[in-house]
């Protein structure tokens, strides 16, 4: 409403205006040709109406206009357009043609015509005088720009197309119009098609390979459009096997597919023929181990060891290259249901791979650590060697000695040597050098203020040490200060801890130390010796509140040590003679998880997962047997 | 002759005797059933832990032929099933809270939600609706919160796109919903915004060559018949049920029949100058004397989304409420379904259209919710023949403010979505057996 009436207040101001100046030149009327300023003053006018959407008022001014000037371009093309914008489309035509009797080679305006006569909807017209506007000039590639751009405008992209094919033979050169119809060709959604032009265009502009890349990758995310790019990529290395930009192409689709093998093979070939002596090489398998493609990228680190011995990242491909291998053999754990070890046996080796996991990890980290031993990455190397040792193959000598050598060559790099010390702390404690442990532990943690992650595990460590020890006292004291950390990652275990001291302390301590003593034994992967502990406890303290943790226990060490049958009887046990124990979720939890994943039979995992959430709903387990339960199933979710 | 006669009579008393005992039998035997038979009772209340999921249920149970009963403003619209032990296997497993009651608890629960005296009812519902969206093929379940939620609750549904439609495929379907299309053919009006984005321009290029397929010269003209068939659906006997700008789109196509709305941009040539005064406002389903949006760089359509599309900076997350409006579930068991809710105040959420102008709404239209004490409807109800539509604003109930590109909405963070239930509200309404009203 208050547009309408906007719009009726403009024009009568207008009007008004036009009103005055014709009343105050009465003389020019008729006789003589309007003035050049008046002309412009009733142009303006025009303009404005047509600005403010009143097309009527705008085309009786430019008409006017018109009748008094034909030859004035603005006049002509302003009513065109008003014409265009009332639909009036034999009211164009008209005055298009009229405009094209004085200029009869305007090849821009003929294909307008072409067109108007398009929106008319006489298609066959529009085709007509399209080809008129081309028989102007054949053989001028411009020709052919200015008809398939005013096809284009109408949406005939198709026909655009085939005008620039046109063009390109009648002016006898192919490589005229490649982006435009690539463009239109990828828009048409013919990707094969697309591709090939864009291909042509790098075979001309060889320079131009990101502008092409970024054009193709507006379609290769969709799975047809990366089929298509692929497929005619490829077909175009084949034919020009020499062409350098092609093989980046191809390169950079096969990465785009995550065909890293393939991609792999191309970078090899690029950087032989480009003699990049490794670089590409380096940041293929950089990128490769990024996107988890291990095995590749330990292919390609190895390649240019092999291939370029005084290539200037050695260290770094090294590096590289233990990792995608430590990486590829890796296998995680991520609920801990069984502490932080997976007691479950890992992927099988192929027959084509047989070494033992993560052997050639720690022989690509040696390496490291040999050939570079002043560098950062030694020491990471050292770190990472042993973390393998203590956590996948339980060698606490091996990972004490590799521990030693960080913390004593490496203590210029802080953050590698606290980690490398908290981690000896921990083998000390495996081994069952408690002191030793406690100096290293103690070390980290300082005797401030905690500020770091590794400070706040560290003081927890020393809180387990003064609890194996069954020092309960001093390790409340130390769990206190930790357990009130809101934001620790620590918090929960120190709280955990905290409240079964303080819970089983009421109760016999006889009982606690020897669960504490069994703990140790259980933390320094002394199984049986553990079993055997637990065991006792169950035998010796039947009243004992200790009861269900200890059989727990017993579950899960028999768990460790394969005796699945046995660890499901423990389990059953828990779960039959204590039915008030806070630990039936965790039991009924774990008994799935050995049926699944130790024995492997998915209508008892199933079973156990339901029990779970039936009679536990509210257990913080649910959402994760739930999963289970829906994956063993073959839910589609 | 006689003795026969007397035989006759005797085998006659011993006959009616038996099917008497027969039928008390039977009587009993339904009683102690009913009495002692077990129940599953999904309450949708604050103790539902899953609320989406609870639907999903109720949906799986009727795939499996069994009967649901949904207890309108019972608990917040709870689900009544018989007890079979797959059912509550299928609760624990999806997370839906679920009461396990005796037969004698059940027949309290229907006495209480019967009684006369009380805002409740009982519906069953019969049979699992085949369900349809209304999808462009590239279109991907994040883009729209109806998909999702089926997605989430784990309803299945058939993709439908132009060719289904012009082929009279719906007719298969018991509901159907739009996708967040532009039925007025100006492709969401994102020109100003996304005009040079790939996907803008494919989709452009893949409508108009769809247009061009079934006969079309243009978008707008395809998209205008698809709505006339549409409604032809609907006054079949079919459910629609549509979101953001699906809503006011649809109307307006549908008002549009006489005219060209659609810019340069969008169909090639420029709108109808006249084309305001040419619209028939009585081919809408919801709308009347609205103004339409002519200016092709505007993100809006016409003046009947409020606050308008570039606008909505004006609202403030914190206090955009709408409100759920209560029915008499006896007298007026449709919309009652349509707000069964375990929240009346609903969280506002913007779309390209949000809510829509009270005084543009057709007086035959029912509101469901609207922010109280403005213009601002949000969610409307009518029905067309032998069907029934409805239309809500906004875009993702969980997303106040979710924009193109923008990652899709986690439902299970929004298990107890309020705004989530009432697009499930109105996926299992064509699952209600109709009832004679109590009128």
């Amino acid at each position: 409403m208050w547009n309408m009436l906007r719009k009726h207040a403009l024009r009568a101001t207008l009007l008004f205006l036009v009103s005055c100046l014709t009343v105050c030149s009465p003389f020019t009327a008729t006789a003589q040709p309007p003035k050049r300023g008046a002309i412009d003053v009733r142009l303006r006018l025009a303009q404005s109406y047509e600005r403010t959407g009143d097309f009527e008022a705008a085309l009786k001014l430019y008409q006017e206009l018109y009748k008094q000037d034909s030859t004035n371009y603005l006049v002509g093309d302003a009513l065109r357009r008003t014409y265009l914008q009332l639909k009036r489309y034999d009211d164009a035509i008209a005055l298009l043609e009229k405009i094209i009797r004085f200029s009869p080679n305007d090849v821009n305006m003929i294909a307008q015509l072409g067109a108007m006569h398009y929106l008319k909807s006489d298609e066959q017209k529009a085709a007509e005088t399209w080809e008129r506007a081309i028989a102007l000039s054949p053989k001028q590639p411009s020709t052919y720009t200015l008809v398939a751009s005013s096809v284009t405008q109408s949406r005939l992209f198709d026909r655009a197309i085939a005008i620039y094919h046109r063009g390109r033979a009648a002016c006898s050169d192919p490589t005229l119009f490649t982006v435009d119809i690539a463009y239109l060709y990828s828009i048409t959604l013919k990707y094969p098609e697309a591709t090939k032009e864009y291909m042509s265009y790098v075979r001309q502009n060889p320079a131009q390979l990101g502008y092409v890349q970024s054009r193709i990758g507006m379609y290769t995310g969709k799975q047809e459009g990366l089929a298509a790019a692929t497929k005619i990529i490829e077909e175009g290395v084949q034919s020009e096997s020499n062409n350098l930009p092609f093989q980046y192409l191809l390169a950079w689709v096969y990465m785009e597919g995550k065909k890293f093998d393939r991609a792999y093979d191309v970078y090899r070939s690029i950087d032989e023929n480009t003699k990049a002596g490794g670089h590409e090489i380096y940041n293929f398998a950089q990128r490769a181990l990024h996107e988890r493609a291990y095995t590749v990228s330990s292919r390609a680190f190895q390649d240019i060891v092999a291939r370029y011995s005084s290539f200037d990242r050695l260290a770094e491909t090294k590096f590289g290259y233990a990792q995608s291998l430590e990486a590829s053999d890796d296998e995680s754990d991520t609920l801990k249901l069984f502490g932080s070890t997976n007691p479950f046996p890992p992927k099988e080796r192929t027959e084509a791979d047989p070494r033992p996991l993560y052997t050639g990890a720690i022989a690509a980290y040696d390496r490291v650590v040999t050939e570079f031993p002043k560098t950062e990455l030694a020491a990471r190397a050292l770190f990472r060697t042993g973390i393998i040792k203590q956590e996948k193959f339980f060698d606490l000598d091996g990972a004490r000695s590799t521990f030693e050598a960080l913390t004593k060559r490496y203590p210029m790099f802080a953050q590698i040597y606290m980690e490398g010390t908290l981690r000896l702390g921990d083998v000390y404690l495996a081994i069952g050098a408690l002191d030793k442990a406690q100096a290293e532990y103690q070390a980290v943690a300082g005797h401030g203020l905690l500020t770091n992650p590794l400070q706040e595990q560290a003081a927890l460590h020393l809180a387990e040490i003064l609890y194996f020890q069954a020092n309960f006292k001093d390790a409340l004291e130390k769990l206190k200060s930790l357990a009130g950390n809101a934001i620790s990652d620590a918090t929960n275990d120190a709280l955990s801890l905290q409240i079964f001291i303080q819970d089983n302390l009421k109760q016999d301590v006889a009982v606690l130390k020897e669960f504490a003593k069994g703990d140790l034994l259980r933390r320094q992967r002394k199984l049986p010796e553990a079993l055997t502990i637990f065991e006792s406890i169950v035998q010796n303290y039947p009243k004992s509140d200790l009861m269900d943790e200890a059989l727990i226990n017993i579950g899960d060490l028999l768990t460790h040590m394969t005796r699945y049958p046995d660890a499901i009887g423990t389990y059953e046990r828990l779960l039959k003679d204590f039915p008030e124990s806070i630990s039936l979720d965790r039991t009924l939890m774990k008994l799935a998880n050995v049926y699944e994943r130790g024995l492997r039979d998915s209508p008892k995992a199933i079973a156990t997962y339901q029990k779970l959430l039936e009679q536990y709903p509210n257990s913080i387990y649910v959402s994760e047997a739930r999963k289970r339960i829906r994956e063993l199933r073959g839910d589609n979710i | 002759m006689i003795a026969d006669s007397k035989r006759k009579t005797g085998d006659i008393v011993r006959y009616v005797r038996d099917l008497a005992l027969i039928v008390l039998g039977s009587l009993l035997f339904s009683l102690c059933s009913a009495l002692y038979a077990q129940k599953i009772l999904i309450p949708m209340d604050l103790k539902q832990a899953d609320h989406l999921k609870a639907y999903g249920i109720a949906y799986w149970a009727l795939t499996k032929n069994i009967e649901v009963d949904w207890l309108l403003n019972y608990r917040g619209g709870s689900f009544m099933l018989d007890g079979v032990a797959l059912l509550a296997t299928e609760c624990r497993v999806r997370g839906v809270t679920f009461e396990e009651i005796s037969g004698a608890e059940a027949a309290q629960i229907y006495s209480e939600v019967g009684a006369e005296n009380t805002n409740m009812d009982a519906v069953r519902l019969e049979k699992a609706p085949k369900i349809a969206v209304y999808v462009p093929p590239n279109f991907l379940p994040w883009d729209d919160a109806v998909t999702l939620a089926m997605e989430y609750a784990e309803i299945p549904y058939d993709k439908v796109w132009d060719d289904e439609v012009m082929q009279d495929k719906l007719l298969k379907y018991d509901w159907i919903h739009l996708h967040h299309e532009d039925f007025t053919g100006q492709y969401g009006k994102f020109y100003a915004t996304y005009g040079t984005a790939p996907w803008y321009i494919e989709q452009q290029v893949m409508y108009e060559k769809k247009a061009k397929e079934l006969g079309f010269k243009k978008v707008s003209e395809l998209k205008r018949v698809v709505a006339h068939k549409i409604k032809e659906y609907i006054a079949s006997g079919g459910f629609m049920f549509a979101m953001c700008s699906a809503t006011d789109t649809y109307d307006i196509a549908l008002a549009s029949e006489n005219t060209d709305i659609c810019d340069v941009m969008y169909d090639g040539d420029p709108p109808d100058p006249g084309a305001q005064k040419k619209l028939d406002f009585s081919q809408c389903l919801a709308f009347e004397n609205f103004t339409l949006e002519m200016n092709p760089l505007r993100y809006e359509y016409s003046d009947i989304d409020i606050p308008p599309s570039d606008m909505v900076a004006t609202l403030d997350p914190e206090t955009d409420y709408f409100t759920l409006f209560e029915f008499s579930a006896k007298y007026d068991p449709v919309p009652t379904m349509l707000t069964q809710n375990h929240a009346n105040i609903i969280r506002g959420f913007l779309g390209q259209t949000t809510n829509f102008k009270k005084s543009l709404i057709k007086k035959t239209m029912t509101i469901l919710a609207e922010k109280e004490g403005t213009e601002e409807v949000r969610y409307i109800h009518g029905n067309l023949g032998r069907g029934t539509f409805t239309f809500y604003g906004g875009h993702d109930p969980e997303d106040y403010q979710h924009q193109v590109g923008d990652p899709p909405t986690d439902l299970k963070l929004h298990k107890n979505s309020p705004g989530y239930r009432l697009i499930l509200n109105n996926i299992l309404f064509p699952a209600a057996k109709k009832k004679q009203q109590k009128t």
